[in-house]
């Protein structure tokens, strides 16, 4: 970790932040950080370009400003572009390849969709390849390097064999690689330039100068210098090379340089201080990022969106690959020139729309998301209406509008889709997006080859405008939630960051702070805004009728579910999106409601189920199961005895158990006291007050009023999903508003009993 | 391993990758120019034709001297498919039928008749004529497809990896 090194330092080297610091409370603290979070939200949201100003600095202006090199874009144009050759070569030849081979066109479709297959899921273990480390770039080339090497290969290959492994090598990288070149440039520059080189990323790299440059080189290499398909390979796979030769002096910028980064350091500028590049939280495993990211509103509906896309635009160009051999007779050159011309089309339109963009971009985030819609909608109907246009050339023109529009859509979502996630993620988030793409174009393939045979390949073009109009819809709806999320995306860095400097300057935060919590089981939000915080070593009290949300929160603190917004910090560290094991491990143990045991299995059993956490250390666990015979001599005399055999109170004894054989710093009870006699509550009730004096802090979740606050000093009070009262225990008791009827009439009632 | 020493070794390991696959092309004779000894004249990419219609071409640097048992390169005879896939090289036609497990036990098979049933056949003419075209189901009776020729040695086996094709068009009359 770098260290902070404070601008306003007395004598005894504590600035005057650090001592204020140092005096509050945690409460103060907590409130603190949310008034630092809103203090800092505009200027948060202006450091990652969103200024709600015009750009007028040109391109390069803006680099001469940031002292950035456009080398990182050229590099990684030119491996998209390499990337291009073989792909689109393979595509031109496979036919001479099976003349040559004897292979079928069977077998050859059946390799490429193998190939098409790893292309989709190739993007996910990059991801996890790179997770926590900074060798984005060194695999970007490394993924060259192999397709240089697969490409120069092909041109060598003599059996089906050695096809697959020279497709699905190809495909495999070309995945890969996809899901590496974005976040790269996301991070190599600057917000304010983001648009324009994502966009000029997207027409010379990946996908209209390759467009146009491959059917002229391989129509070069056959038509003019008479080369064999073999020959093709080899060539292309050559200058695949050089190209990657020229990327060798790429390297990978970090994460979040000129996004959390810099709202890291308006933070630390905001208290006075140097800016800092300050050590990372408690980091998140593979899938509890991509879980994680699928939270997101805005993934999620662009997720969605482009699992539609991907039914209209996966087949689309295959599709008119047949529409214009079948009504026009254009041959395998010709479709190649057609389809240059409207990738020069693209670029363009790119090239003209990539400024407006990006001042778009820097005055509403929405608005990208919103044009991103309507781009794809329009050229959903320019492609259909190609269906109707009975010639050639306005078949042309039509083709021209739908690329030149769609392709504005690409750099708009994808810009706007990374600006919504942590930089550590987006490779991730690169991932799903191909995964779900992929996922369209398999179904899309299904479902109009059906429509191909049953309307012909007019009505298969005609047909694809549904999804296409369905997935402009839901990914203009992202429009919606999309600043809300930039906002939950600063915040966390804020609150992160205004945390760690607490931590720094010694602040005494509480153990567990959960803030505005939301959380739904599917449509229906049971959780609304909630804050709950429990201190070290404190005895806590959640009370609250039956569905008033105490359990789901309890679920949310264990990790075994997760929030739609909000966060939970445990010890400071930001757990909300932690698997429940994990969490554990961390000194988080729930004891659930009910009764919280394996029936089948012996006490003995359960026991060591329990201690299954603490690792192969068998001595510690034995020592864990004597202190549990110790504390409930019941259980001892019936230790070999089936779980479910035990009454109801012996249940609620092995459960509790759990804490006494994990020692967890925070234990949460869910309804100990729920359908057993008084006595066998008192001695549970003895039990939890030792748990929480030898230093357990202890949620305790009740409907009795009487027993909770009994036990506890602090108490919550929940009522239809929000908490209603957070204070001292004898406080609550004094609310007869909050526990009318159903309590104290309740508890009444028993206590007559 | 860091960055540059990784991107540094990539050079020596690409070019180790390169003599071994040049090794292994000089060992299978793999063809990387155009063979341009066999022009088929007609009929010409995309033309229309009507049945029955000829495949003609030229052929030189090629004696045909037809089924000899020979397996000179330079010598023999032609292979012609249509609206199928060559044989693989160094394969003789009957290969065709090698996952065919009734012709296996039929003796004679595969046969002329049998080849010619699924478009296949040999000839030592520069020239092959069709009275009917395989019926491709297609749409509005627009039908595309496409004759291929590979050279076979007197043995009957493919000779090389080259083959000449053609693709033509042909109106199906749909028939009530």
């Amino acid at each position: 970790m770098v260290r902070v090194v404070p601008i306003r330092q007395e004598e005894d080297g504590v600035t005057i932040d650090d001592k204020d610091i140092a005096r509050e409370t945690p409460v103060e603290l907590l409130d603190e950080i949310e008034h630092a979070t809103a203090r800092i939200r505009a200027q948060a949201r202006a450091d990652l370009g969103i200024t709600g100003q015009e750009e007028t600095r040109t391109l390069r202006e803006v680099l001469r400003d940031e002292h950035v090199s456009a080398y990182p874009l050229v590099a990684l144009c030119v491996l998209a572009l390499v990337n291009f050759f073989f792909h689109y070569g393979f595509d031109v030849v496979a036919p001479d390849v099976g003349r040559s081979l004897g292979i079928g066109v069977g077998t050859i479709a059946a390799i490429q969709s193998l190939g098409a297959f790893c292309l989709t899921l190739s993007g996910l273990p990059t991801a996890r390849l790179v997770q926590g480390n900074t060798r984005r770039a060194l695999w970007a080339i490394v993924t060259g390097v192999i397709w240089s090497v697969v490409t120069i290969y092909a041109g060598f290959v003599t059996g089906v064999g050695a096809l697959v492994f020279v497709v699905v090598l190809d495909q495999t990288t070309t995945g890969a690689a996809d899901t590496l070149h974005y976040p790269l440039l996301m991070d190599s520059y600057p917000p304010r330039a983001r648009m324009r080189v994502v966009s000029a990323y997207t027409a010379f790299g990946s996908l209209s100068l390759g467009l146009v440059l491959a059917p002229l080189l391989v129509s070069l290499l056959s038509g003019v210098f008479h080369l064999s398909w073999r020959g093709v390979f080899v060539v292309m796979g050559l200058l695949s090379f050089a190209g990657v030769f020229f990327a060798f002096r790429l390297r990978d910028p970090g994460y979040g340089r000129f996004d959390s980064q810099r709202v890291r350091r308006t933070v630390r500028a905001e208290h006075g201080e140097s800016t800092v590049v300050a050590d990372t939280d408690v980091e998140l495993r593979f899938f509890e990022i991509m879980r994680r990211l699928l939270l997101i509103p805005t993934v999620r509906r662009l997720a969605i969106g482009e699992l539609v896309l991907g039914i209209f635009s996966i087949p689309l160009s295959t599709f008119v690959s047949f529409f214009l051999d079948q009504r026009y007779g254009l041959t395998a050159t010709q479709r190649g020139l057609f389809f240059a011309l409207t990738a020069v089309t693209g670029m363009v339109s790119l090239g003209v729309f990539a400024r407006r963009a990006e001042s778009i971009m820097g005055q509403d985030p929405a608005r990208v998301i919103k044009l991103g819609g309507l781009f794809l909608g329009i050229a959903v109907l320019a492609f259909g209406s190609v269906a109707f246009v009975p010639t050639l050339v306005g078949t042309t023109i039509m083709f021209c509008i739908g690329f030149g529009v769609q392709i504005l859509a690409y750099p708009a979502l994808n810009v706007a889709i990374f600006s919504v996630v942590d930089s550590r993620w987006r490779t991730h988030l690169g991932a799903i997006s191909g995964v779900f793409l992929a996922a369209g174009g398999i179904l899309g393939a299904l479902f109009l080859s059906g429509v191909a045979r049953r309307f012909g390949i007019g009505g298969a073009l005609a047909g694809l405008m549904v999804p296409g109009l369905i997935s402009a819809a839901i990914v203009a709806s992202a429009s919606r939630t999309m600043n809300a999320d930039i906002d939950r995306f600063v915040d966390g860095v804020v609150e992160e960051e205004e945390i760690k400097r607490i931590n720094d300057a010694g602040g005494h935060l509480p153990m567990l702070a959960c803030k505005k919590i939301d959380f739904s089981y599917g449509k229906l939000q049971v959780l609304f805004d909630v804050d709950f915080t429990v201190d070290d070593g404190e005895m806590v009290a959640l009370l609250g009728v039956n569905g008033a949300g105490k359990s789901t929160l309890l679920k949310v603190i264990s990790g075994i579910g997760l929030p739609s917004q909000g966060s939970v910090r445990f010890k400071g560290q930001d757990v909300t999106y932690l698997d429940a094991e994990r969490r554990l491990r961390l000194g988080i143990t729930q004891v659930p409601g009910g009764r919280a045991v394996f029936g089948p299995l012996s006490v003995v059993d359960n026991l060591r189920v329990y201690g299954h956490a603490l690792g192969r250390n068998p001595a510690m666990l034995d020592r864990a199961i004597d202190r549990c015979f110790e504390a409930f001599p019941q259980l001892d005399g019936r230790r070999n005895q089936a779980a479910s055999t035990l009454s109801g109170g012996e249940q609620q004894m092995l459960g509790l158990c759990k804490a006494l054989i994990l020692q967890p710093r925070l234990l949460l009870i869910d309804e100990l006291s729920l359908g057993l006699a008084p006595v066998i509550v008192g001695k549970l009730l003895e039990m939890v007050r030792t748990i929480n004096e030898t230093g357990t802090a202890v949620v305790i979740v009740e409907q009795s009023v009487n027993i909770a606050l009994s036990v506890a000093r602090h108490a919550y009070f929940m009522e239809r999903g929000e908490i209603r009262f957070d204070g001292p225990s004898e406080e609550l008791i004094g609310r007869d508003d909050l526990l009318r009827a159903v309590f104290l009439e309740g508890a009444g009632r028993a206590d007559e009993r | 391993m860091t960055h540059s020493r990784a991107v540094a070794r990539l050079p020596a390991w690409s070019f180790l990758v390169a003599v071994a696959l040049l090794a292994s092309s000089c060992a299978h004779g793999l063809a990387f120019t155009q063979d341009r000894r066999l022009t088929i004249t007609a009929p010409t990419h995309h033309t229309k034709v009507r049945l029955p219609f000829t495949v003609r071409w030229t052929m030189r640097e090629f004696d045909v001297t037809g089924p000899d048992g020979r397996t000179d390169r330079d010598a023999g005879y032609f292979g012609v498919f249509l609206d199928r896939t060559p044989v693989p090289p160094g394969k003789p036609l009957s290969w065709i039928a090698h996952d065919d497990r009734r012709c296996k036990l039929t003796p004679g098979c595969p046969d002329e008749t049998y080849l010619a049933t699924r478009h296949v056949y040999a000839t030592t003419q520069t020239q092959l004529s069709f009275a009917l075209l395989p019926d491709l189901q297609s749409v509005g009776g627009h039908e595309t497809h496409e004759v291929t020729i590979v050279l076979l040695d007197g043995a009957g086996r493919r000779i090389g990896e080259q083959a000449w094709y053609a693709s033509f068009r042909y109106d199906r009359k749909k028939t009530a």
